[in-house]
């Protein structure tokens, strides 16, 4: 197929999906290697052999059901689209023009259930099946992102550079919005609730505010990178056009997705901390709090980011977090280890030391236990 | 044309005043670094020298500073960023107190390396003499988001009166760590801070 071909092709096929709502487009054909867009599927292609070679990339069942998640939302278009699930604490997803997708973890630990995943898998979806990857590599400023993406091999940098690897494509505000409608059919064509996607943002931008709040700046190291719509305005387009579907019979489907992320919830909130975005994070631990009181994993780490935080009146509220979440099923060792640090802070030797001997006791093998004992030995 | 006229001698004055920021070889001879804080040098590595004390950490490499990395975040002052930068600090910024525990000093650095998207995991931390005080050593690994890079680390620290002094050497988990730790071992040993 020549590239006019290829192109009038793309176009049509995303019109046809626009207008016809439930009605996919057919599947595209991999282009010629000699043309244009041929070349840029080769780039894609090398940046997705990184992928699969990632020691970041999390694979098994979790992958599987994200892809599951994501053949149900594509229907026939399935088989061309590959998701790769990434160990990064930033909520992002992204797609390539070739049918690769990058979801990362900090997205999929701020998703409440299903349909908010599959709200996001459908958004990145309406990109591919809308073809707006190939319209923005057309640019030579977006093939040249997406080569930097490819190359780019700094120290540990900025965030500037965590943007670039996000994807490469940063989408016009046109595509975006077309891509979020395209999305909305999606999910009411799989069975979601499409007020679902609505309220992921309605969530980020509680996270934002609470962000602006406490530090005053949202955006330096935000959660969220800047390459959408306002999201204020987002969520209520959202909320708008959601409403124009029937919400009878629909499944936010909140059990599977819990299951799938029960094996990495501590690692992936342990990575949320390090971002020291205490009112994102606070935000979303007070958030994940309200769904499940008794989940103690949680009620740890609402403690813990209290702690790291510091601020007036903070070590009283994560010693309350944590000797409650010492009560509840879930909590790790590490609830006691952190008692033991706010007692020894607040100059209580017996208590720190029943907390510490707890903790040695709960997991011997520690890789602090050598610093815990010394504590012990203390007069 | 007056102002052109002035254009040229401004920059060469400019010029002049500018010291480069470049590596140049360590020798092995006692360096003082911020906080009166000595080590003897291996020949090894080289440093990066120009920038000012007070906005850059030292940055020690024997191969290029993504293949291998010595830096020291020496004479951190109570309430002070634990990484000296020229940005403006934030209530982000990770902030050095002299009540925190080891542990949490690591928590901080910790902070440090995973701004960029690199995961890090602490797989030892227990008491051990540095700089002529009862610190700490740490072990650690990272995963760099840029490259997807296993790194391994090492560092040692002390806090003496209210005062960090921290030392982390980092390489490629193949090879290079294993290669250069020694020195790294021999030169944290070298390590005193004068009064």
């Amino acid at each position: 197929m020549e590239r006019r071909d290829f192109m009038l092709a793309c176009g049509s096929c995303g019109l046809s999906a626009a207008l016809a709502g439930q009605t996919l487009p057919e599947r595209l054909p991999r282009p010629k290697l000699g043309s244009k867009e041929g070349g840029l599927w080769a780039l894609c292609d090398r940046q997705e052999e990184r992928l699969k070679q990632s020691p970041l990339r999390l694979q098994g069942p979790l992958q599987d059901y994200v892809q599951g998640v994501a053949c149900r939302l594509a229907r026939d278009h399935c088989p061309d689209l590959r998701v790769y699930v990434m160990r990064t604490p930033y909520f992002n997803a992204s797609m390539a023009p070739s049918g690769m997708m990058q979801v990362w973890t900090g997205l999929l630990l701020r998703c409440l259930n299903e349909a908010q995943l599959a709200a996001i898998l459908g958004h990145e979806i309406g990109h591919y099946l809308l073809r707006h990857g190939l319209e923005q590599l057309k640019s030579a400023e977006s093939r040249s992102a997406f080569a930097t993406v490819i190359s780019v091999v700094p120290l540990a940098g900025p965030l500037v550079g965590l943007g670039a690897l996000a994807g490469g494509f940063a989408y016009s505000r046109d595509h975006e919005r077309a891509a979020d409608r395209m999305g909305l059919d999606l999910m009411a064509g799989a069975g979601y609730p499409p007020m679902e996607a609505s309220r992921i943002w309605a969530n980020l931008l509680e996270e934002l505010k609470a962000e602006a709040d406490w530090s005053g700046d949202a955006r330096k190291g935000s959660v969220l990178f800047a390459t959408h719509p306002a999201e204020a305005e987002r969520q209520k387009t959202l909320e708008t056009l959601a409403a124009g579907y029937d919400a009878a019979g629909r499944d936010a489907a909140p059990g599977p997705l819990a299951l799938a992320k029960a094996p990495f919830r501590q690692q992936w909130l342990e990575d949320e901390l390090k971002r020291r975005k205490f009112g994102e994070s606070l935000a979303l631990l007070t958030r994940l709090a309200l769904h499940d009181p008794r989940d103690g994993l949680v009620c740890f780490f609402l403690g813990e980011a209290y702690r790291l935080r510091g601020a007036e009146g903070d070590p009283e509220r994560a010693l309350e977090a944590c000797a409650r979440a010492a009560d509840l099923a879930g909590a790790p060792p590490e609830v006691h280890r952190s008692l033991g640090r706010l007692h020894r802070r607040a100059g209580r030797p017996k208590e720190m030391k029943d907390a510490y001997a707890r903790y040695l006791h709960l997991k011997p093998d520690a890789e602090d236990a050598g610093m815990i004992r010394s504590y012990l030995e203390e007069p | 044309m007056r102002v052109r006229i002035w254009i040229v001698p401004a920059l060469l004055l400019f010029t002049a005043c500018v010291k480069p920021v470049t590596w140049v070889g360590v020798q092995a001879l006692p360096l003082e670094l911020p906080g009166h804080f000595t080590v003897t040098g291996d020949p090894a590595f080289n440093r990066l020298e120009g920038g000012d004390p007070a906005t850059y950490d030292a940055w020690w490499t024997a191969n290029g500073a993504s293949l291998d990395l010595l830096r020291f975040h020496t004479g951190v002052a109570s309430g002070q960023p634990l990484i000296r930068s020229a940005a403006k600090a934030t209530k982000a910024t990770a902030v050095f107190q002299a009540r925190m525990q080891p542990e949490e000093i690591v928590e901080l650095y910790e902070s440090y390396l995973t701004s960029s998207g690199s995961t890090f995991k602490l797989d030892r931390i227990a008491p051990a003499p540095f700089a002529g005080g009862n610190g700490f050593r740490f072990e650690y690994t990272v995963i760099r988001k840029a490259d997807d890079v296993t790194l391994k680390g090492a560092g040692y620290g002390l806090v003496r009166k209210d005062t960090l002094y921290l030392m982390t050497f980092q390489a490629p988990r193949l090879h290079y760590y294993a290669s250069l730790l020694p020195k790294v071992e021999a030169m944290a040993k070298t390590a005193r801070i004068s009064d």
